[in-house]
């Protein structure tokens, strides 16, 4: 059964793209699978290194992040697509993902920087859905579509609790 | 630069008579008169154009305060991201 996860653009991406990105090495794709079946793909997300550019920075943050301005941009990971097979909606396949990928972008950063995870969501559900399971996140955009969680907290969140 | 040996794959579209007549006047001027080469260059050009848009995050007055508001928060993870964090589940497995 191929995979399907109801919204054309993720389920098309999956099947169209992602395989091309992976290996042009635009963008990182992890499928989930069941030990029992691995063959079948159950869910997938996709991270892509960005940059985040402005013209100016204020002096607190120019001096934690040790750069004057943000023109040459700063590094910062997105992910760009998560999506679970309809068949596996309601069991936990989601959040097994969004862990997932919110470790791969911590270690992707302590390994050559990120100051941010982005998560690009489809729709208020979708964008709901990230809030309800991480509250950490905060909208980017004025329709909350685009969230951020800076990568200090995603880091802080794998130490044993103070 | 693909290779010559690339994979090759097919696009299929249809569109009015109207905008084929455009796209073969346009390619006449820049490729020769060769119609596939004209869309394959436009829809590259295109798309880089779009990747470059999503790999890149310029900040402006909408943004500007939401992002340095994130970045100054505190980086105190909620109990939820914490617990998240360190969950595993053993009914799924992570392959690339």
């Amino acid at each position: 059964m191929a995979f399907d996860c109801g919204e054309s653009s993720v389920t098309g991406y999956l099947q169209q793209v992602a395989l091309q990105a992976h290996e042009a090495m635009r963008a990182a794709t992890k499928v989930a699978v069941s030990p029992a079946d691995p063959a079948r793909i159950l869910g997938y997300f996709t991270l892509v290194a960005i940059k985040i550019i402005d013209t100016e920075l204020p002096a607190d943050l120019a001096k934690r992040f040790k750069i004057r301005n943000l023109a040459s941009g700063a590094p910062a990971i997105l992910l760009a697509q998560l999506g679970v097979d309809r068949t596996e909606a309601g069991t936990g396949l989601g959040t097994f993902l969004l862990r997932h990928a919110m470790r791969h972008a911590l270690s992707g950063a302590l390994e050559v920087g990120g100051v941010a995870l982005i998560v690009d969501t489809l729709n208020a559900d979708v964008a709901a859905w990230n809030t309800k399971h991480v509250p950490d996140f905060r909208p980017l955009t004025a329709d909350g579509l685009r969230l951020i969680l800076q990568m200090t907290t995603l880091a802080a969140a794998l130490k044993p609790a103070p | 630069m693909e290779s010559p040996k690339a994979e090759q794959a097919r696009v299929d579209f249809r569109v009015p008579a109207s905008v084929k007549a455009r796209f073969v006047e346009a390619a006449a001027f820049e490729n020769g008169g060769d119609l596939s080469a004209f869309l394959v260059a436009a829809g590259l050009e295109r798309a880089d154009r779009v990747l470059v848009q999503r790999d890149t995050l310029h900040l402006d007055e909408a943004t500007r305060e939401r992002f340095y508001a994130a970045m100054r928060a505190p980086a105190t993870p909620s109990e939820l991201l914490r617990r998240l964090m360190n969950e595993d589940d053993s009914r799924f497995r992570l392959v690339e």
